[in-house]
């Protein structure tokens, strides 16, 4: 548990210095007030497998798009805030967790979006989605079309 | 293509749909050479199922030639034979590897729904609603097979399309209900309901090493089978106290596992869930102390009253949940090879997918002494 208390707090610190970055961003809008979303989720990997196609490649969860990253402590965390042209302010980070022995990876991530524009439920989906292809390769689907239900 | 589509509460009918289309990269397109009717699909037909909808594609218990593969999957060639699982599993997640595949983490597109609806979600199933994914089912010309480089499993040509179904659901079924039970040489197992899961289950029971079983139901054909075919002794509940009856064939110990093969739609309930769980409640009163309860057959929802008292009283160990077929199916195989078990024992009815309203129907109505019913998509009768 000792490591993973300090791993939460490494975790904070990234997150602090992103918001900051992420204040300073949208200081001059009516409304700053923020909303926070959490989110956890497992994935059968190691946590260096899993952090590297976080960091390098191109399977990034879609609530991170348009974004750069700010802080990394490698197979720690990330943290990023939204760039000067998005459409929005975002900022958050991500902590990677080595958990059961360290055959799995545990993800906890926190966003924070000014109010009114954070889809919770879509930010489980797509860290869903991110599980999916790294575990199966693929997300799943039938060929009726997605998100009717 | 030709499918049986479910059309609402006590309908359906066998309609033109689009033929299915490789939609992932570890998908296969089989051509259904034979799919069955299941008990569970009796409880979408009586709109037991939420998140059913008009033209939704049943079955879930078929098996094919492989006619098209993704370019992700390296097992399956075309011209393959073989049996799908009814779950749809990944393979890769942490329930696959710990052999809990009905429980796959990646293989339902609305696991949202089961989350809210149990607090998580388990796997994709085949023509079974779409809060299990949504899956268009295999009581069709062909069906869309996700992760089938996981799944299907390569049947030899030695064995007819009747031996090897049921290894898509109901033999595996039958035989997690006995593995389940922890059977020890000289154990008594009972099991309640005498259709297609509790047959597999009384033969399974003692392929596994049980001196007894005894079989409880109270259709004359079903228990004659379970007489005859699996050599269990049979008790007619229309007819006996069965709680009576088990402890006086027990001396008063009670049977040490209880098989529930019957599920939350036992005879004489309706959809308010306070009386349901009729076996269940019996196989909870009548199993020894310390004993095991099965449970193969499907509940959904909520049920009420349920005797969590005498549970804990006789520190029961109660095994539930979809059937993990992937782990099964091998062994299975092997021992319809070997000769151990001949599945087709439990068909009544061998018909051309165009009757399967009227096949539905018996089955539901137990007309016909109808225990299994077995459709050839490829066969036609009449065309409508």
């Amino acid at each position: 548990m000792k490591r993973t208390n300090k791993m939460i707090a490494i975790g904070a610190g990234a997150a602090v210095v992103a918001y900051v970055a992420g204040r300073r961003l949208t200081s001059d809008t009516d409304d700053d007030r923020l909303i926070g979303v959490r989110e956890s989720i497992r994935i059968e990997l190691p946590v260096e497998d899993v952090y590297r196609i976080w960091r390098y490649l191109d399977a990034l969860p879609r609530f991170r798009h348009n974004t750069e990253i700010v802080g990394a402590i490698e197979n720690r965390t990330l943290s990023w805030r939204s760039r000067a042209d998005a459409d929005s302010a975002m900022w958050g980070c991500v902590l990677f967790a080595a958990v059961r022995t360290g055959r799995s990876t545990q993800l906890s991530v926190d966003v924070q979006y000014p109010a009114g524009r954070a889809p919770s439920p879509a930010i489980r989906e797509d860290l869903r989605h991110f599980k999916q292809v790294l575990e199966a390769g693929e997300v799943p689907r039938t060929a009726a079309a997605a998100g009717e239900w | 293509m030709q499918a049986v589509c479910y059309e609402g509460k006590g309908s359906i009918r066998v309609e033109t749909v689009p033929d299915p289309a490789i939609l992932n990269p570890r998908d296969a397109i089989v051509r259904v050479t034979a799919t069955a009717i299941c008990g569970s699909d009796l409880q979408i037909y009586e709109g037991y199922i939420p998140t059913m909808r008009k033209g939704d594609v049943l079955g879930h218990e078929f098996m094919g030639d492989v006619v098209e593969v993704g370019r992700d999957n390296r097992r399956l060639n075309v011209g393959d034979r073989v049996v799908v699982p009814f779950t749809i599993a990944c393979g890769r997640c942490y329930f696959c590897r710990e052999q809990l595949w009905s429980l796959c983490d990646n293989s339902n597109p609305n696991a949202w729904m089961a989350e809210k609806l149990y607090g998580h979600s388990a796997s994709g199933l085949f023509g079974y609603s779409h809060l299990y994914g949504g899956y268009p089912g295999g009581q069709a010309e062909y069906a869309r097979v996700p992760f089938a480089d996981v799944g299907p499993l390569k049947v030899p040509a030695t064995l007819s399309d009747e031996q090897v179904l049921f290894l898509s659901d109901i033999l595996p079924t039958g035989y997690m209900a006995a593995d389940n039970c922890r059977i020890r040489p000289g154990d008594t197992i009972a099991v309640w309901g005498c259709g297609p899961v509790g047959q597999f289950a009384i033969k399974s029971a003692y392929l596994l090493g049980a001196e007894h079983v005894i079989a409880i139901d109270r259709f004359p054909e079903r228990l004659a089978l379970a007489a005859t075919h699996g050599g269990a002794e049979t008790l007619d509940y229309s007819n006996v106290d069965v709680l009576e009856a088990l402890r006086d064939l027990t001396g008063g110990q009670g049977p040490d596992a209880c098989i529930d093969a019957v599920g939350f739609e036992a005879h004489g309930t309706t959809c308010d869930a306070t009386h349901q769980g009729h076996a269940l409640r019996q196989a909870i009163g009548a199993c020894r102390k310390g004993g095991t309860v099965s449970i193969p057959g499907v509940y959904g929802g909520w049920l009420d009253r349920f005797p969590l008292g005498a549970a804990f009283a006789k520190g029961l160990t109660l095994k539930m949940g979809q059937t993990h077929v992937h782990k099964y199916m091998p062994l299975l195989l092997d021992r319809i090879e070997r000769g151990d078990i001949d599945p087709s024992f439990i068909v009544t009815h061998r018909v051309a997918l165009d009757e399967a309203p009227a096949m539905y129907r018996m089955f539901r109505d137990k007309h016909d002494a109808c225990i299994k019913v077995v459709m050839n998509p490829q066969r036609r009768t009449h065309h409508g």
